[in-house]
């Protein structure tokens, strides 16, 4: 007869330094496995994995990547609190070959915190082409723990690794050379600790590692081209001005593509479905204007999502993004943040979505927030066809002027922003010093690869996607709705509807910015939902009219002269101003709540709106004197 | 010296580092430490820094590298 050994469960965390191949070798221990949570209370995100070993069906919890316990940032407090809280039966340290002495100091802090450890040596390949490859057995023989050298990309040594935990979860393996009870100054005093721990981590090191100066690498010969000041400004320039690129001219006839199948062949067999089955003709409008239009635009940013998503992981995964950080650092630091925020604010004059999902490649959560908060004020390509119109209807051949002046104004924005919102964001932290390692140049893991952009997409989809399928529907709702002149629903002229009524309410609130129409206020509103649909609706409104003899400029001219009684110039700087700031569209603040929650987009939401309130204001106010 | 004032290629000793008590913490944490030697290998863009320690290469901003006094090696 054979018996069936249940497995018994238990939790692991992976702690390690940035960059060291700790991803990796979660994706391929847990494979797909895998969910993402926020810590609590937090916007830190943590995966949590199974992993199944011959004994245990593990929860593997990968912890985001510090150099230290003595937390400085919300993504190392979240590392310092699980490791502290002991919620775990072992610390899975993963140790980088090619820097081992910081790797350790993690581990002796580990240690410190009374924990069982096994360690897992990464990057040995390289640390033998650098000629530092560490002696295995003698570095385990001095840490007293298990070290397997696993390699993550193939898997190598996964299965030693498992054998290595199943033992050590019974065993509780200590670290040698560390007694947690005569290290109570760590709490006390940091800097001694540190030079304690230090000297624990030199003995091993002299144990455990030649003396040899590391050999040149091809990266080394890499960053005297990347990291120069006359290549690597252009060439960084060169890499974002290719992932703009990418998020537009690639992805838009990809979208396009998308949303063409929807709308066509997709709405085509439901509505022959809904016809065949005689469904009134408001539920046939649900079904097509609303659901399938916000099923239709979810889908549509898969495609762009994916290609930002991967252009972030191949950044991320080939060690370039280290180097991003210290040629853009000069240009950041004002706004206290890192260089490597540059890389979303510039992708965000393309699109304010994926460039959200851009903040991903700022290690710390605080620095993605500020970024992600900054992000909708750079103004996307959605907002420049709205600025060509009226550039072009009112300001003739100053009309590119004009629209450059929007993008200047743009970036002045995230400027001043950034500073006011820097105190609230960053709590009054400075900027601290820039001093990174700067990791081997790798080409990119495929299947690491692909892993980090479902798991990504999932959440965009699921989370963000269902923000933007209820908005839809809302105001497909408002739209549908008729409030006067006796229509049936889903039937019913723009004006007559909810939504023209609550544009008519809104209308008067424009008149200090000299644009009192409802037609503008519509047009506004459609704006939440897109910025590309707020020519549509204006256009939309005017044909109610019925002038078809005019432009849609020379229509807008026409309103506009006469509300701002004269000044028709001044009053449409200020509607392009406020179209540049107001709020942004639906997709970046359902994106925005996935990433940062309900109360910062909201926060964030209403001083944009309120800001450009008052700039649209002030610019039409002064531009009528001159 | 200070490190800004070291030349590409050259090696010294770390003497002290002339920072708040975090700094000098999170530099100490990085491998930045009194006694180590390390190497100065390029002058990035913005200023940075590009150092060696032990088998590691690290990036130091510009002036977090005038804090760092150094001993030629």
């Amino acid at each position: 007869m054979t018996a069936v050994v249940a497995r018994s469960t238990a939790t692991v965390v992976l702690v390690g330094n940035p960059n060291v191949g700790k991803s990796t070798l979660f994706n391929h221990l847990t494979r797909a496995r895998q969910r993402v949570v926020n810590a609590p209370g937090t916007t830190v995100s943590l995966a949590h994995g199974t992993w199944h070993t011959p004994a245990h069906e593990l929860t593997l919890v990968d912890l985001p990547g510090t150099y230290s316990l003595a937390a400085r940032s919300p993504d190392e407090q979240v590392a310092a609190d699980a490791v502290n809280a002991r919620h775990h039966e072992v610390a899975l340290v993963v140790l980088d070959a090619t820097a081992l002495s910081r790797s350790l100091y993690l581990l002796a802090q580990v240690a410190v915190a009374d924990q069982p450890v096994v360690a897992a040596l990464t990057m040995l390949d390289l640390a033998k082409a650098r000629g530092v490859a560490p002696d295995v057995d003698a570095l385990a023989v001095a840490l007293g723990v298990p070290v397997i050298p696993v390699h993550g990309r193939s898997g190598a040594g996964a299965d030693d690794l498992a054998a290595a935990v199943d033992a050590a979860i019974v065993s509780a393996p200590r670290v040698r050379g560390i007694d947690p009870h005569e290290h109570s100054d760590c709490l006390s005093d940091r800097l001694a600790c540190a030079e304690h721990l230090f000297e624990w981590v030199h003995g091993v090191i002299d144990k455990a590692q030649p003396l040899a100066p590391p050999l040149p690498t091809l990266s080394d010969r890499l960053d005297r081209v990347l990291l120069t000041p006359w290549a690597g400004i252009p060439i960084f320039l060169a890499v974002v001005w290719g992932v703009f690129q990418l998020t537009t001219v690639v992805a838009t006839p990809l979208m396009d593509a998308v949303a063409t199948f929807v709308t066509g062949p997709v709405a085509r067999g439901l509505n022959g479905a809904l016809d065949a089955v005689s469904a009134p003709q408001w539920l046939i409008s649900l079904m097509a204007d609303g659901v399938l239009a916000g099923v239709g635009t979810v889908l549509s940013f898969v495609p762009l999502m994916a290609i930002m998503f991967a252009a972030v992981g191949v950044l991320e995964g080939s060690g370039y993004l280290a180097r991003v950080a210290v040629v853009a650092d000069r240009a950041m630091r004002a706004l206290g943040l890192d260089g490597r925020a540059m890389l979303p604010l510039i992708v965000g004059f393309g699109c304010n979505v994926p460039a959200l999902a851009a903040t991903a490649v700022l290690p710390h959560a605080r620095q993605r927030l500020l970024t992600g908060l900054l992000v909708p004020l750079t103004t996307c390509t959605a907002r420049l066809a709205i600025y060509l119109m009226i550039a072009h209807a009112f300001f003739g051949s100053q009309a590119g002027t004009v629209v450059f002046a929007m993008y200047v104004l743009s970036i002045a924005l995230v400027v001043v922003w950034g500073l006011i919102a820097r105190g609230v964001v960053m709590r009054g932290e400075r900027p601290g010093p820039l001093v990174i390692a700067l990791p081997d140049y790798q080409p990119p893991h495929l299947r690491t690869l692909g892993h980090a952009v479902w798991s990504r997409l999932s959440s965009f989809v699921t989370k963000a996607g269902t923000v933007i399928l209820i908005a839809v529907v809302i105001l497909w709702a408002a739209q549908a709705v008729p409030v006067r002149g006796g229509h049936s629903l889903a039937d019913v002229p723009v004006k007559d509807s909810v939504y023209g009524a609550v544009a008519l309410a809104a209308a008067p609130a424009l008149e200090p910015m000299g644009v009192d129409d409802w037609r503008i206020s519509a047009a506004l509103i459609s704006g939440v939902a897109a910025k590309e649909v707020v020519i549509g609706a204006l256009a939309q409104s005017y044909a109610l009219d019925g002038n078809d003899e005019a432009s849609l400029g020379e229509q807008l001219r026409a309103t506009v002269d006469e509300t701002s009684g004269g000044h028709g110039g001044a009053a449409a700087f200020a509607l392009m101003v406020f179209c540049l700031s107001y709020l942004p569209c639906l997709a970046t603040l359902a994106e925005q709540r996935r990433l940062f929650g309900w109360r910062w987009s909201a926060l964030a939401a209403s001083a944009q709106l309120l800001g450009a309130y008052a700039l649209a204001v002030t610019v039409f106010q002064v531009g009528r004197l001159l | 010296m200070l490190l800004t004032a070291l030349r590409p290629g050259a090696s010294a000793r770390v003497r002290s580092v002339s920072a708040e008590s975090d700094a000098v913490l999170r530099l100490r944490e990085m491998g930045l430490h009194n006694g180590v030697t390390i190497r100065l290998d390029l002058i990035a863009a913005g200023g940075a820094r590009i150092v060696t320690v032990g088998s590691a290469r690290l990036a130091v901003d510009r002036a977090t590298a005038a804090l760092i006094d150094l001993d030629l090696a």
